[in-house]
């Protein structure tokens, strides 16, 4: 038989394609890494969900993998892939196996073990088109967008959103569109997804989806933005009693967000001012513990920025942002942890979740504030009392869940109004700070609104003012040792029923905290902070004076592509966190340690 | 005739000796507001935290205190850091390239920023501000920038507030003559990118369109020098220092070529 030359012809074909492919193809693992974290405190309580302080947890040793794949394969697509073990309760006394051991919780949870789980993963097409400049099909934390209207989301737990997002050029120098198709989680979904009554869900959730719509661009020197997003929440609808003819659906909520914000430079005085406006319409469910309002609301949201850094005075800038959160303002994807959207510092810290005994020395970051609808994180005597203004209970959307001690909380922004004014001034290398802020609410009200009941008291006539001053100096003596001092006062007041005076309540934080900090040698920084704040809260039945100090020790050791970190802390006082009428000797000792390798 | 001289008189000549001096050990420039456009078309990432005029330079100064310089560099935006780094700002990797009149000099930088120094342009002491910790920037210089790593300066503590990033470090760690005021400089504004490519130090890409993360207006090869600005001076032109071409697989065919400034 006659032998045809074809197999050598094949096999340099598929070499040479083999070849293109491989050469075409570029993988990269950075940022893939290895982390493992140490809890210990005198609470000693673990949690079967997830080792963190907010679960509950504040001793145990756990590890994490993640593994980061980005594929360039070709000039055109790229493809990503982020792998993690889910195992946040996977303690390293439970040995790493499925069988639950040490747990008493007999159902054995995927975060027990040592599971990875697909975090994330994505598809980017720059494809060369004129009208297309890149499309994205998977996963995102969506921050293109604002955080008043499609924000970040990093909930650790459910990960990032997942979705569709196309982006190209206007016929205009330098404008852009970008349009975005959002999975949106159940748990987003009005009603956490149950539908329009109690408690029903249905196959239409899994198809449901926020779309939104923004462009921007540039008028003479001014920068614009806006964007238009809706939300159709839909149930099934069918009328006809067969599904052989296919199952119809209906819409029973909207949400819709519309902004427009602009910024510019007028005689060396930076302007941005943005204007937010939102619907949300759904028959009334008279459900507390729902995400979404009980019913339809409108709202709007106003920030306007003036920074004024080129002035006469050197060393001296000034910073003012007037503010105007509508309490109605809602957009069910709005940033809910992990931003900062206002100017403002906001509330102390050190107080976060007073009451609860694993965070007795509150939060060691300042607070960021979030766009999502607020959440009440410790009731009491039937309205919340870490935040005054809150309904007991109210279960919104900013998210504070699955984080340590050592990290920043949320609170909400909505209802907020008012004005923050910071200004930095440094003289003979001493940086110094101050801000004023002075709040109103646009929950002030008297018996008010019912599709807000699940976020907001029904009677509110609340006033805050926040002071803080900060100053710096760096002792130019062992390669630099940073000292930082911060004094901070916020005073609440809420006469709740004015014609009630026996819900009158004020609150009043006050606190300093020093720090000196210094590199102790080329890979390791460390310092140390004493704080002592006091909270007294005055009300026509009781007048509680709580106190605490929290010294703490912070260090820090870098290697290339290794990083480690630790902070101590140590809490004594005295008090009546539950407002119980007794006072009590409060101490608490609890540190978090992580190392993570990069790679 | 006797001179008389009171003592307001003679801590009058004391301070203007004092503040003649301080004059003397400091060096200011300024840079144009509106050119953090790197060649002249390059765009900021998408996402939200890269603030309009975050890598636009204002103004570089470098001051010496004692033993020590103070450097500081303005941009055209307030810092913030929502990556919470605990510096005081997060998006901005700044590189300020010092010929400090000591003997010798290089010309070539490294990728990532994909520029080299024209010749009688050359450098010998690059000072880092960034956010991350500086055992991380020393870390990632030794790992990825080989010889040029000896040549790092990184401050022990970099702090943003306002629109200022500031560091001191060591003159002995400079070398050269201390006389701030006499040496050239050169400023590349970058972004901290926490986890950069395997070859980078540190800094974020640019590619031919803008990403969540990434700069656009460039090539998505490195022969596009990975600046957002410079330094302009009377003989260093933003444009012409960062102009370049490239190849049809991405080869360099002209890479960017920087200058330094002097007063």
């Amino acid at each position: 038989m006659k032998k045809l030359p074809l197999k050598p012809v094949v096999a340099a074909a598929m070499l040479a394609m083999a070849a293109t492919g491989a050469m075409a193809q570029k993988l990269d693992f950075g940022g893939s890494n290895i982390y493992i974290k140490f809890l210990d405190g005198d609470q000693r309580r673990s949690s079967d969900s997830s080792g963190d302080t907010a679960s509950g947890a504040d001793q145990g040793q756990w590890s994490e993998f993640e593994l980061r794949i980005k594929a360039t394969i070709s000039r055109q697509v790229e493809a990503g892939v982020r792998l993690q073990s889910r195992s946040p309760a996977a303690y390293w006394t439970n040995f790493g196996f499925n069988n639950n051991e040490g747990f008493t919780d007999s159902n054995a949870r995927p975060q027990q073990s040592k599971f990875m789980k697909l975090r994330g993963a994505y598809v980017l097409l720059t494809p060369g088109y004129s009208w297309l400049d890149q499309a994205l099909i998977g996963s995102s934390d969506w921050g293109q967008f604002d955080p008043f209207t499609v924000g970040v989301v990093r909930y650790i737990d459910r990960d990032n959103y997942n979705g569709l997002y196309f982006k190209g050029s206007l016929p205009v120098r330098g404008a852009t569109w970008e349009v975005g198709r959002l999975s949106l989680p159940s748990y987003l979904q009005s009603n956490y997804g149950q539908g329009p009554a109690c408690c029903g869900s249905d196959d239409t959730q899994f198809n449901e989806a926020v779309y939104i719509g923004q462009l921007k661009g540039s008028l003479g020197p001014v920068k614009l933005a806006s964007s238009y997003q809706f939300f159709n929440d839909r149930v099934l609808a069918d009328t006809d009693g067969t599904d052989l003819n296919g199952r119809d659906s209906r819409t029973f909520a909207k949400n819709k967000v519309a902004m427009i914000k602009a910024e510019g430079s007028v005689a060396g005085i930076d302007l941005k001012g943005a204007l937010y406006g939102s619907t949300y319409k759904a028959p009334f469910f008279d459900q507390p513990w729902i995400n979404s309002p009980k019913s339809d609301v409108r709202g709007k949201a106003i920030k306007l920025d003036a920074a004024f850094a080129s002035l006469p005075v050197k060393g001296l800038s000034v910073n003012y942002q007037y503010f105007d959160i509508g309490a109605g303002y809602y957009s069910n994807t709005a940033t809910r942890r992990e931003s900062d959207v206002l100017l403002t510092e906001g509330s102390e810290a050190a107080w976060y979740k007073w009451g609860d005994a694993i965070w007795l020395g509150g939060a060691a970051k300042d607070y960021q504030q979030a766009p999502s609808s607020a959440k009440c994180f410790v009731s009491g005597g039937g309205r919340c009392r870490s935040d005054s203004g809150l309904a007991a209970g109210a279960n919104g959307l900013v998210d504070n869940d699955f984080m340590d001690f050592d990290e920043a909380p949320n609170e909400s922004v909505q209802g907020w109004k008012g004005h923050t004014l910071v200004a930095n001034y440094e003289i003979a290398k001493i940086p110094m700070a101050l801000e004023l802020t002075r709040l109103g609410y646009n929950y002030n009200w008297q018996n008010g609104s019912s599709a807000l009941a699940n976020y907001f008291a029904p009677f509110n006539d609340r006033r805050t003012n926040i002071g803080v001053f900060k100053i710096g100096y760096v002792v130019p003596a062992m390669g630099g040792i940073e000292l930082g001092a911060k004094v901070k006062r916020v005073l609440d007041k809420n006469k709740g029923q004015i014609s009630n005076a026996a819900d009158d309540r004020e609150t009043r934080d006050n606190g300093y905290t020093l720090t000196a900090g210094n590199q102790l040698f080329g890979d390791l920084y460390g310092a140390l902070s004493y704080g002592r704040y006091t909270r007294d809260i005055r009300t026509p039945g009781l007048n509680v004076d709580n106190e605490k100090s929290i010294t703490g020790i912070r260090l820090s050791y870098n290697l290339a592509g290794f990083e480690t970190g630790l902070l101590s802390q140590w809490v004594s006082g005295d008090g009546d966190p539950g407002e119980t009428g007794t006072r009590r000797d409060i101490k608490q000792y609890r540190m978090k340690a992580f190392v993570k390798a990069i790679f | 005739m006797k001179l008389r001289t009171s003592p307001l008189h003679t801590l009058a000549v004391a301070a203007a000796l004092a503040l003649g001096a301080a004059t003397a050990n400091a060096v200011e420039f300024t840079d144009p507001r509106g050119d953090d456009k790197g060649p002249g078309n390059y765009t900021y990432p998408t996402d939200g935290v890269y603030k309009s005029g975050s890598f636009d330079l204002v103004k570089l100064s470098a001051v010496k205190s004692g033993n020590n310089v103070d450097f500081s560099v303005d941009v055209a935006a307030n810092l913030e850091d929502p990556w919470g780094m605990g510096g005081g700002f997060a998006v901005q990797m700044v590189f300020i390239f010092i010929k400090t009149g000591a003997p010798g000099g290089r010309s070539d930088t490294w990728t990532g920023i994909n520029a080299k120094f024209a010749p009688g342009h050359e450098w010998n002491k690059v000072v880092v501000l960034s956010p991350q910790k500086k055992a991380r920037v020393t870390g990632e210089a030794e790992a990825k920038l080989a010889a040029l790593a000896k040549d790092v300066v990184v401050p022990n503590i970099t702090r943003g507030r306002g629109r200022t990033i500031s560091g001191t470090v060591p003159l002995s760690e400079l070398g050269g003559d201390g006389n701030v005021d006499g040496w050239s400089y050169q400023v590349v504004m970058q972004s901290n990118e926490g986890f950069p490519a395997a070859t980078d130090f540190l800094t974020r890409k640019v590619n031919e369109y803008e990403g969540q993360h990434r700069y656009g207006g460039g090539h998505d090869g490195d022969c596009d020098p990975h600046i957002m600005d410079v330094l302009d001076g009377p003989d260093a032109k933003q444009g012409e220092m960062l102009a370049y071409e490239c190849g049809p697989a991405g080869e360099s065919k002209k890479i960017a070529t920087l200058k330094m400034v002097k007063k």
